[in-house]
């Protein structure tokens, strides 16, 4: 069982490809640390969870050790850069009417400095309505599109973070 | 004389059938203890379990007959709720769950007999 922080998903599980098929489920050992909702795995508290799998009979396969980390940071990075497994950080976007109208963005959270995986919901904003807008939010990938010349934020809160990201649209 | 020969060797046979001629339990050896990584603890003995809150530690468990053939074996926790005893896929491993602290006791039966009770502890995780 490995795990594969993914951009689109937060948190992906991967199996032997023929494990899923012989019924095997992972959940974690107490809820103290992760609990299981319906839309996957929730940290509960900084610590260390245990994901284990179990074969249809109940049998342990295997488990793996998560370490749950309190956040210090939220970090906006392109979701256009597919060059890089690890595009660096935003630090503005400039955008332009008519031609280069759109560019899309993520969040991660970190603890120091370090990437953590895991998805938080993310609530996106402009400043600026007239300048740039949010088109879209999709699997927690947000579209800007540039309306205007001027300058506005782009503001993403998820948690008690709140990043703000200067835009600048060109005529 | 042969009458009472016979006799004699009558209450032998019955003195012996009644004394049992199966094999009885013997010991049961604990090895190959797996502990979470640190900072997570975990620690199986004959007295004692121990692990960390939501982390497991897994133990190769095997009882043993006086002629040392290995006996069935069944581990069955008190209180699912604070330790969980789970099989592993391979032979005679077993796996502990520290579900929530507290304490609880494990017991181990081998053929069906209680042969060992082990006190289980599930402790908080040392702060971070």
């Amino acid at each position: 069982m490995r795990f594969v922080p993914k951009s689109s998903s937060g948190l992906d599980i991967h199996f032997n490809e023929s494990a899923p098929d012989r019924g095997v489920t992972v959940a974690p050992i107490g809820d103290a640390y992760i609990s299981r909702g319906t839309k996957g795995l929730a940290a509960v508290k900084a610590g260390y969870a245990t994901l284990a799998s179990r074969d249809a009979a109940g049998t342990l396969v295997d488990y793996v050790v998560v370490r749950i980390a309190k956040p210090d940071a939220l970090v906006v990075y392109s979701a256009d850069d597919s060059s890089s497994s690890n595009p660096p950080p935003v630090s503005n976007v400039e955008l332009s009417v008519g031609g280069n109208n759109r560019k899309s963005f993520r969040a991660f959270a970190q603890q120091n400095k370090g990437y953590l995986a895991g998805s938080l919901q993310i609530e996106w904003k402009s400043s600026n309505t007239a300048v740039a807008e949010i088109e879209s939010t999709t699997d927690g990938k947000v579209t800007l599109v540039a309306r205007s010349a001027g300058t506005a934020m782009l503001v993403a809160t998820g948690g008690t973070f709140t990043q703000q990201t200067p835009i600048t649209v060109k005529p | 004389m042969s009458a009472r020969l016979l006799a004699c060797a009558l209450l032998a046979a019955l003195a012996l059938g009644l004394g049992g001629c199966g094999p009885d339990y013997d010991h049961t050896d604990i090895a190959s203890v797996r502990s979470p990584p640190a900072p997570l603890t975990g620690h199986v003995d004959y007295a004692r379990v121990q692990v960390s809150l939501g982390a497991v530690v897994t133990a190769h468990i095997v009882p043993y007959d006086d002629d040392h053939k290995v006996m069935s074996v069944d581990l069955r926790s008190k209180d699912p709720s604070v330790v969980e005893v789970t099989n592993v896929v391979s032979d005679h491993d077993y796996a502990f769950l520290g579900m929530k602290t507290g304490t609880t006791e494990v017991e181990l039966r081998a053929d069906g007999h209680l042969v060992l009770i082990l006190t289980a502890v599930v402790t908080d995780q040392p702060p971070l």
